[in-house]
């Protein structure tokens, strides 16, 4: 169970700390989704062509961060509604996905890597990397100061002549690279790619964003409990003989319950 | 995190439409082996017969009505994202209660209705008490609504002597009347006309619309103001459901007398792009939903048969709300400061 755990922790954490770059700017990122999507078809996609696993796995990020590019000349450039922007991308994704899987592979079905699955301590090491690099971006550097800034006081940066759109763009395309990131090892993981693989993750690591206060260590005590929950889904399916169409709810189900009192936690502290 | 509510320019609109429009063109031309030939089919097709006319205003009147119940929360300034798995509710309900017998069609819709009011209006009610954002919950509880109607149709439901993963067929006596045999137009495309009146006598004409709009407009000067932001917060959730729900139930009583696993994929989807396209306003919903229902028709009929035309209905979804609330040309116009498209 401790190898599942970690796993789910670890690509979550990955995802969320990507939500937490847009976030962090001030743009709420909804189609994290559609990036993990895309993240995780290009890397099977790369692998089958042979490309060695760091590179299927940058590919995969480079891929969603070009989702991420989209997201941006919509919302920032030309001012479109984020919320709205992020439903796109998630239908982009889900629409152009199965397309490209039927032009590359012939199937819109599952595609299977040939030598199989990465050892889940690559994808813990990576996400902790990202943990730690994240940390010292948001903390340490001129970047992530305006990064925080632009999100929290805008005119304030405007008012010094210094772009608040730079640091927005910046923001938005660490959240593709990282939601990319994580689509691509869990797909280089269990050595498929699968429609619908993201399966709710981009939805949850918006979630943890909030559970975990928006800083990343908190961000990864959040993914934990998400990390667990999960693997102790996976575990019902085969001891409790839940039907598993229905256990696929149960991530929305936890989700939702963990927001709604997080938000209620919050509103009475206020 | 305020959500905002969409506004959408009169010139987005129609540029939202034209690209969506160039999109499908873009696709099937590419892909069809004679494109003028396919190109007459995709425009023409829809319209050429009353099998085909009659399918495409079915279509219509359920995009409406989902349309409708996103406009309602929009103008509320709340963001009923939901919609999907509230048609899917609203249809499976309907049908449990119609398959009971001795039911009439009314009380099965209203059944399935309900469901999906309460459904919207959990989150509704979750934003206003807690301040979980409506947004949020509501695309995860229809989320997780999505998986347990699946199942309930694969499973216990399912017309076992079928092969469709299907329930049984309603009695003969709960269907609505077909307008246009043998298309699926039937009277539940009127319930649309008659909701989008009523939606737009209640919006521009009544103090219940006013303060909903004066609430959507800056919940803060309503709260100042004395209303009740909690009721508008909560009830236009409510009715969102309800419409959205309306929607699913007529394609049970009024198109497939039964429910089919997923059969009511895209209606809530594309409700918000019809919302978005018809400027949250009542009186273009119709047009938008027709343009949307064209759009989808014609796509299929011009590459029929190919599983293509799934797919293509969400890249054009895409397209839509990619540039709906988008001002292409915010660059040349004077630089104004944007405070709102920060929040």
């Amino acid at each position: 169970m401790m190898p599942q755990i970690l796993q789910s922790w670890a690509l979550l954490l990955i995802v969320a700390l990507g939500g937490l770059l847009s976030e962090r700017g001030g743009i709420l990122n909804i189609g994290l989704e559609g990036m993990i999507t895309m993240g995780a078809f290009v890397a099977v996609a790369a692998a089958q062509a042979g490309a060695v696993v760091p590179v299927a796995a940058l590919l995969g990020a480079i891929a969603a961060m070009l989702l991420a590019l989209v997201f941006a000349q919509f919302s920032l450039r030309w001012q479109a509604n984020p919320f709205i922007v992020g439903l796109a991308i998630n239908v982009l994704a889900a629409g152009t996905v199965p397309l490209l899987s039927e032009i590359v592979f012939g199937t819109r079905g599952s595609v299977r890597i040939a030598d199989g699955g990465i050892p889940v301590w690559t994808v813990v090491a990576t996400a902790a990397t990202v943990l730690v690099l994240v940390h010292a971006v948001v903390y340490a550097t001129p970047l992530g100061l305006r990064l925080r800034i632009a999100g929290e006081e805008p005119e304030w940066l405007r008012a010094q002549g210094i772009g608040v759109t730079r640091y927005r763009l910046a923001g938005l395309v660490g959240s593709g690279l990282l939601a990319g990131l994580s689509g691509a090892l869990l797909a280089l993981r269990i050595g498929v790619y699968l429609p619908n693989i993201s399966a709710g993750r981009g939805w949850i690591a918006l979630v943890i964003v909030y559970l975990g206060y928006r800083t990343p260590a908190g961000l990864a005590v959040a993914a934990l409990f998400f990390g667990i929950m999960e693997a102790v889904a996976v575990r019902a399916q085969s001891v409790l003989g839940v039907p598993p169409t229905v256990l696929l709810a149960l991530p929305y189900v936890l989700t939702v319950v963990a927001f709604v009192s997080y938000a209620a936690l919050r509103n009475r502290e206020r | 995190m305020p959500v905002s509510q969409p506004r959408t320019r009169s010139g987005s609109a129609i540029l939202a439409a034209v690209a969506a429009l160039a999109t499908v063109l873009l696709v099937i031309l590419v892909t069809a082996d004679d494109p003028a030939r396919t190109l007459r089919t995709f425009l023409l097709g829809p319209w050429s017969n009353r099998y085909a006319l009659g399918n495409l205003l079915s279509r219509a009147g359920m995009l409406a009505l989902t349309g409708a119940g996103v406009v309602i929360a929009f103008r509320a300034g709340v963001f009923n994202l939901g919609g999907e798995g509230q048609v899917y509710l609203a249809a499976v309900v309907s049908t449990v209660v119609l398959l009971a017998g001795g039911v009439p069609t009314s009380l099965g819709v209203l059944a399935g209705a309900s469901a999906a009011a309460l459904l919207g209006g959990v989150s509704g009610w979750l934003r206003h008490r807690t301040g979980a954002d409506e947004l949020i919950t509501s695309f995860l509880l229809s989320a997780a609504i999505t998986p347990v109607l699946d199942y309930l149709l694969v499973g216990p439901l399912r017309d076992q002597s079928g092969s469709l993963l299907a329930t049984p067929e309603i009695p003969a006596s709960t269907r609505l009347a077909m307008l246009l045999p043998p298309s699926s137009l039937s009277s539940g495309a009127l319930w649309a006309v008659v909701v989008l009146a009523v939606l737009w006598v209640v919006l521009h004409r009544t103090l219940f619309g006013y303060e909903l709009r004066i609430v959507g407009y800056n919940r803060r000067l309503a709260r100042y103001a004395g209303m009740s932001v909690g009721l508008y917060t909560i009830v236009p959730m409510a009715l969102s459901g309800f419409l959205h729900g309306l929607a699913g139930a007529v394609l049970v009583v009024g198109v497939h007398h039964r429910s089919i696993v997923q059969f009511s994929g895209g209606l809530g989807w594309n409700g918000i792009a019809v919302a978005l396209i018809a400027r949250n306003r009542p009186e273009l919903i119709l047009p938008a939903a027709i343009f949307f229902a064209f759009l989808e028709a014609g796509a299929r009929a011009a590459v029929l048969q190919n599983q293509t035309t799934w797919e293509l209905g969400s890249i054009v979804q895409a397209v839509v709300f990619l540039f709906v609330t988008a001002d292409v040309l915010a660059r040349r116009r004077k630089k104004v400061v944007s405070a709102e498209a920060a929040s």
